[in-house]
């Protein structure tokens, strides 16, 4: 070896042994979130929404975005290890309940009444209720969101003669698929069906509920058999490529696509771009009412929080009014305390915010929550919705025998973990199919 | 066949693996020089027009993403050093020498691919904080190390078994000691090696996400900051392209790098 190798290799040690010891002379706290984690996400949660925080309070955030595993990974290692480094944890809520179980949290439930006691928010109670896990209040609501159709306008003209869009049946969606098929050429419905979208959701929480009044529980019922063959025709109008989109907004932008189903963040950057070609739609209603997802984020304080008193000085910004405003204009999250509800926005947003509040005022509308108490076998839950759907759907095998396969798997999911029924399904512990 | 037959059939082999491996990679980066309207036009054409760096430079300024590389960089060096201090000699003994227990410790060296990461995690990152490893390239570099090793062994075991031991043993007959023999004259020889193994180290840390993001908050390595930015939550295309094309570049440019840096350096050349 000679000694420019030597030296370099030497430089390469102390820097990096060097580089973590650097400290900020501000205090700074740390903001792990698996929310506002896509690229112009994190650049506008970094350069916008925590701006206003850093400018107020005097405190740097360092936000770490991460995807779900690592997130939760970290915060039970710090639990574990009595050291913690992150401050502030922002998550779905389904995630709670497996940070609860480790005493991997802090009850936050006195934090609330002081934000309460300013009396300039009210939380949604639903979405508060949400949170308490064996009287344990886990989380802060942050923000919500929901799934629903976008469509092109040229998409409108096919839209079946006589019948309303804003009260879509699963029906009407048929035969508009049916009729642009006609009309192109070209089947032009589109789903999140790809390796990283979101149909699963569809499948437990919009079309199960919708035709079978239950996500878990009625799972191989006739009416979910009902279900499943409507979903076979569904198909033959559906893009075949639906099998490779992840996020609606691009297929929409291009226009392969005429009529989406996906998460608001998902669809928005199509509304962004072209907001006068698109239409919000609510989510269709089956035999058993318009059933839809509300997808809540919570904001936790980790037990081992370094810094506790920044934290909740950031958790009071994040759920002012003002801010979840800021938040809606910024991703399409939308708020989670009543008095931020008033605020107009404007252009895509806008059609966007008229649409979720279409669907969630809809006379026939039942709320369905991500299911959660799955512990470490939470990732199975989706996969067996969307399993049975390629078994039935794309392999054509018979509904009742891969029913029947599956809903056992269900079935021994809930019983092994002892998880109680999704909303709108009975509360029942664990959950048994009928 | 003939000679000429011989070799058109060579070129177009050459010329079908080399666009596999270019293809990609040249539309990744066509792709990141084109505007976003023009990617979302339909249909698309390849050649970007006109030429854009708006999305590159987006990507450039965005937080962190430049310390990111840089953490890149020393994780990668860090790990090539520890991966060839321990690999190869572990690869010289196995090459050189019979003793008890080599073939279960040669099994044993596969053994640790055995375990996924994943499991690993949440034990390794509490260590970690016991130790104070936890955030510190230093730790990164030592899991990379580990993931590693067991292709860094086998690859210098292989490269120490192609070196003839009798010119080291003539080396020694002319005063050398066993160390000195091995530094200078097996070493030398086995050095394409090593730059192949090096090379592939590289790649390896390059590359790897899980460990580097379970274990740094602060010090986030490039690809534990951008895959999870664009890869697995998703992105407009055009941030993809960008991304991929911002990975490739700095990775090819340094695989060059060490391979002509060790190669020209000590005259050798890889056949």
């Amino acid at each position: 070896m000679n000694a420019r190798s030597i030296a370099l290799s030497l430089a390469l040690v102390l820097t990096a042994l060097g580089a973590p010891a650097a400290s900020a002379p501000v205090q700074e706290i740390t903001f792990s979130s698996t929310q506002l984690n896509p690229v112009q996400e994190q650049e506008w949660a970094r350069n916008t929404l925590l701006k206003g925080f850093e400018d107020e309070a005097g405190i740097r955030v360092r936000f770490v975005p991460d995807t779900a595993g690592p997130f939760i990974d970290r915060l039970l290692a710090e639990a574990r290890a009595g050291r913690g480094t992150v401050d502030v944890a922002g998550t779905l809520h389904g995630d709670f309940p497996l940070l609860a179980a480790e005493n991997a949290l802090r009850d936050v439930a006195a934090v609330l009444r002081n934000l309460e006691a300013r009396r300039d928010r009210t939380f949604i109670a639903d979405l508060v209720r949400a949170g308490n896990i064996n009287n344990v209040q886990t989380f802060v609501p942050w923000m919500q969101a929901t799934y629903l159709i976008a469509a092109n306008r040229q998409a409108l003209a096919h839209f079946p003669r006589g019948r309303n869009p804003q009260a879509m049946t699963y029906d009407d969606l048929l035969q508009w698929g049916e009729n642009i098929r006609q009309a192109t050429g070209q089947r032009r419905l589109g789903f999140p069906a790809g390796p990283s979208g979101l149909y699963g959701r569809f499948l437990h929480g919009y079309i199960y509920p919708s035709f079978t009044g239950a996500q878990v529980k009625r799972f191989k019922t006739a009416d979910a058999v009902t279900m499943w063959t409507y979903l076979k025709q569904l198909w033959t109008v559906t893009n075949p490529a639906s099998f490779r989109y992840d996020f609606m907004n691009e297929p929409l932008l291009t226009g392969e696509v005429w009529v989406a189903w996906d998460h608001v963040v998902r669809l928005l950057p199509a509304l962004r771009e072209r907001p006068n070609d698109f239409v919000i739609l609510p989510s269709p209603a089956g035999p058993r009412g318009r059933s839809f997802l509300t997808v809540i984020a919570g904001l936790g304080l980790p037990r081992n929080s370094p810094n506790p008193e920044a934290a909740e000085r950031l958790i009071e910004y994040l759920t002012r009014p003002r801010t979840q405003v800021t938040t809606l204009q910024g991703v399409a999250f939308f708020p989670t305390v009543r008095e931020a509800s008033g605020a107009v926005p404007t252009g895509g947003l806008r059609v966007m915010a008229e649409g979720v509040a279409a669907q969630a005022t809809a006379p026939d509308a039942r709320t369905a929550l991500l299911p959660i108490g799955l512990g470490a076998r939470s990732g199975e839950f989706v996969p067996l919705y969307v399993d049975t759907f390629r078994e039935i759907a794309v392999q054509g095998r018979p509904v009742a025998d891969v029913l029947a396969t599956q809903g056992r798997k269900l079935e021994d999911l809930y019983r092994a973990m002892n998880a109680v029924c999704p909303p709108p399904d009975p509360q029942e512990r664990p959950c048994r199919l009928e | 066949m003939s000679a000429a037959a011989r070799r058109a059939l060579l070129a177009l082999a050459v010329t079908g693996v080399g666009a596999w491996v270019l293809a990609p990679i040249v539309l990744i980066a066509l792709a990141s020089f084109t505007t976003r309207s023009q990617l979302y036009a339909w249909p698309r054409g390849v050649i970007p027009n006109p030429w854009s760096v708006e999305t590159l430079r987006f990507f450039l300024q965005a937080q962190g993403v430049l310390q990111a590389t840089w953490h890149s960089l020393v994780v990668a060096g860090l790990t090539i050093a520890l991966a060839i201090l321990i690999g190869a000699p572990a690869g010289y003994a196995l090459s050189r020498f019979r003793f008890a227990g080599r073939e279960a410790f040669r099994l044993a060296i596969l053994g640790t691919k055995m375990f996924p990461a994943t499991i690993l995690a949440v034990p390794l990152a509490v260590s970690f904080i016991h130790w104070g490893l936890y955030d510190t390239l230093l730790g990164v570099a030592f899991v990379h190390t580990a993931l590693a090793l067991p292709f860094a062994i086998i690859i210098t075991t292989s490269v120490f078994v192609g070196v003839p031991f009798e010119l080291e043993e003539a080396a020694m007959t002319l005063g050398c000691g066993r160390l000195q023999a091995f530094l200078r004259v097996a070493l030398p020889i086995a050095l394409p090696g090593l730059a192949a193994a090096a090379i592939f180290t590289f790649v390896l840390s390059w590359n790897e996400v899980f460990a580097a993001t379970i274990l740094t908050l602060r010090t986030r390595t490039l690809p534990a900051l951008v895959m999870n930015a664009v890869g697995s939550a998703g992105a407009p295309a055009d941030f993809r392209f960008a991304a991929g094309f911002f990975m490739i570049v700095p990775a090819l440019i340094i695989i060059m790098v060490i391979r002509r840096y060790l190669l020209t350096l000590w005259g050798v050349t890889v056949r």
